[in-house]
Order: C-alpha cells, then sequence, then structure tokens
C-alpha cells in the first residue's frame, strides 16, 4: 500500500505526442545534432563540439574540383561518359521547357556550346556514345512530339 | 544552367584522390573576415581569381568544423560521404555568395556558419528527395517555410521543462544509431502547429529507401520509439 503511494505521488503524467516532439526537439537541440539554423546556435555548438579526432579535410582536393567546377561548370569535357551526360541533361531540360522558346535558352546554349567545345578540344565521341546520344535526342524528340500533341 | 550539387556529384565521384594533405591558405587573406570572403566570392564576375582564393580561405577555416559536425553529431546521416557533403556546401556556397546577406557584421563568423549549415541542409533535403527516385525540385518558397516552422519548434521547444529534455537525452543515448537517426530525421520537420513531423512525400521516400523501410513500417518504427521513449521519460522524471 505504501509502495502504491509512493509510486502515485512520484510517476509524473506520460507526455502527448505534442510534448514529446517538443521534448525530443529540444534534446536534439541541446545535443547538437540538428542543423544549426542561426549564429546562437553556431556559437553553442562551438563551445560544446568536442574536435578531437576530426580529421582535416583536404583542401587540395577541394581546390583543384572547386576550379574545376567554376572553370567547366563541374562537367570535365575531356571524358565521353560525361559528354553523353552532359547530352542528356541538355535533351532533358529542351523536354521540360517544350512549350517555350527554348532556342533562347542560356542554360541550354550554354551546354550545345560544351559539347562544341569538347568536340573542338579533342574530346573523341566513340561510337558507341554517338549511338547513345542518338537515342537521347530521338527520345527526347519524341517526348516533345507527344507533348505537343497533347496540347 | 543546372543543378550545381549535380554537378558536384559528378565530379567527387570522378575525381581522382589526392595522396596526402596539404594545407593551403592565402596569406593576403588571412586577415579578412568571413563575411568579407563570402563579399570576394561574391564579386566572381569580377575577379574571378580573387574570388576562388576567397572561397579556398573559407574552406581552410571552416570545413574541419563542419567536418566535425558531420562526423560527432549526424555520423549516421552522413557516414563515409561527409567529406564530400562539406565540399558540395562550399561549392554551392560559392555559386551563391551573392544572396548571402550579414545582419551581424560583429558577429559575422557564426553569421556565415550559419549560412553555410542551412545551405548544407537544403543539400541535404536534395539528397533525401534523389533517393526517393524524384527529380529533385525544391518548391518555390521553401526556405521561408523552413524558417517559419524552425521559429515555432524553437518557441515549443523552449518550454519543454529542463527534466523531460534530460530525461529525453538519456532516452536517446540507450537507442541505436539508426533508431536515432531516424527519430532525428524526422524531428527536421515537427511541425509544432500542427503537433506532429511533416515530411514531405519525396523525403520520406528518401529516408525509407536509405533503410530500407516501407512508408508504413518507418511510422510504425517511429510510433514504437515514441512510446519507448514516453514510458521511460515517465519513469525518469522526477
Amino acid at each position: 500500500m505504501e509502495h502504491m503511494k509512493t509510486h502515485n505521488r512520484e510517476q509524473p503524467k506520460e507526455l502527448s505526442d505534442a510534448e514529446f516532439e517538443a521534448a525530443l526537439h529540444a534534446a536534439l537541440r541541446d545535443e547538437g545534432s540538428l542543423f544549426p539554423r542561426n549564429a546562437e546556435d553556431v556559437a553553442s555548438l562551438k563551445a560544446s563540439m568536442d574536435m578531437n579526432d576530426v580529421p582535416t579535410p583536404d583542401t587540395q582536393k577541394f581546390r583543384q574540383l572547386l576550379r574545376q567546377v567554376a572553370k567547366n561548370d563541374g562537367v570535365p569535357t575531356n571524358d565521353p561518359q560525361n559528354i553523353r551526360q552532359l547530352f542528356r541533361r541538355t535533351a532533358e531540360k529542351i523536354v521540360n521547357i517544350f512549350d517555350t522558346d527554348w532556342s533562347g535558352s542560356s542554360e541550354v546554349d550554354a551546354n550545345l556550346e560544351k559539347l562544341a567545345m569538347a568536340a573542338r578540344n579533342g574530346g573523341e565521341i566513340t561510337d558507341e556514345i554517338r549511338k547513345r546520344m542518338e537515342v537521347d535526342r530521338a527520345q527526347a524528340k519524341e517526348q516533345i512530339k507527344k507533348n505537343n500533341g497533347a496540347h | 544552367m543546372f543543378a550545381m550539387e549535380d554537378l558536384a556529384d559528378d565530379i567527387l565521384q570522378e575525381s581522382v584522390p589526392v595522396s596526402g594533405l596539404i594545407t593551403r591558405s592565402h596569406p593576403e587573406l588571412e586577415n579578412d573576415t568571413d563575411d568579407g570572403l563570402v563579399t570576394y566570392m561574391a564579386f566572381q564576375t569580377t575577379d574571378e581569381e580573387m574570388a576562388l582564393k576567397a572561397c579556398e580561405q573559407l574552406h581552410s577555416r571552416h570545413a574541419r568544423f563542419m567536418l566535425g559536425w558531420c562526423i560527432k553529431n549526424r555520423n549516421e546521416t552522413f557516414g563515409e560521404s561527409a567529406e564530400d557533403f562539406v565540399n558540395k556546401t562550399f561549392f554551392k556556397a560559392f555559386t551563391e555568395a551573392d544572396k548571402f546577406v550579414c545582419p551581424d557584421s560583429a558577429d559575422g563568423t557564426n553569421q556565415v556558419l550559419a549560412w553555410l549549415f542551412r545551405i548544407m541542409k537544403n543539400l541535404y533535403l536534395d539528397s533525401r528527395r534523389a533517393e526517393g527516385r524524384r527529380p529533385v525540385a525544391r518548391p518555390n518558397g521553401e526556405a521561408a517555410w523552413l524558417e517559419e516552422i524552425e521559429e515555432r519548434q524553437r518557441e515549443s521547444a523552449e518550454q519543454v521543462p529542463t527534466g523531460t529534455t534530460a530525461a529525453m537525452r538519456a532516452f536517446l543515448k540507450t537507442l541505436s544509431p539508426k533508431d536515432k537517426e531516424i527519430l532525428t530525421s524526422t524531428a527536421e520537420f515537427w511541425d509544432p502547429k500542427k503537433g506532429e513531423a511533416v515530411i514531405d512525400d519525396d523525403v520520406r521516400e528518401g529516408i525509407c529507401a536509405e533503410y530500407g523501410l516501407t512508408e508504413s513500417s518507418l511510422r510504425v518504427r517511429r510510433k514504437r520509439l515514441k512510446d519507448r521513449a514516453k514510458a521511460f521519460i515517465q519513469q525518469n522524471t522526477k
């Protein structure tokens, strides 16, 4: 009986769903598991985070990649696979904007220009890649026709 | 232009790993503030070389801290791709630098870091959507929507009694990394106004795909974790 009394006195009420979510959020925020979203969160994370055993990122690799991204918009044009990918993306973009004046799209023009650059720079487009590009192009045309027909 | 993160994906996958670590910095930029570096980055069309150097300098100052957060606090989320995520964050920061506004230059470093973490969060959400096998298409105004929810989250979370928060933290320590990740991933979407985690379909599909769960099994698993947490807190709160 004594036990029951103690139990009843000390046992808090179970959390509601909303209280659970709030407590979960507060706990995760406290331990820094949620993305910090403002300067205050960052300051608190800095104060609490243990940086031991954290490796130093490879800044040389980053530098190379950043310059590649800046120079080529991230698509190296000397790799046939990338050329095909670039073409596929361009074709997709054309399909996506089929009902607008895509010929004036700077994005499409830029990608086509890159394809041309790849060819000029001697990026060898193999027969296999060329065939795949033709398939992509045919599919894109087919999609445009289909979409135009639907309007 | 197509999404920079897609391009960065391609490069990161295709690049040849560089052996050894070389820490580079640009002495001429060492005394510049972080928000000053972002300003140089924003002027990339005027002086691209300076913009690139500024981005490298920013990376050399803060990439390790961000990597540390990924590894120590969200290892289950990022795993081995943590460094790639950090690098992609800086690529995106480079292209989006002109959108950065520093509301308090006296606290510029933390403002810049908060901005970088917001970029990383959006990249993370996009990657979840990509795992859901749907096109990555961020709805217009999503950033504002997230901020609105986060503000409500903060207000509600601040009202939680300290003892309850401490008990929840103790409960989280008892979980497997996967179970904790399920709660953490979904907690990012908690909307106090609705009283539940409102996760958009694409992201939910991404989470399911990553853990090999169906949507209903994700719901069931989360509910079981919630029930366990409630019982644990009830027993451990004075």
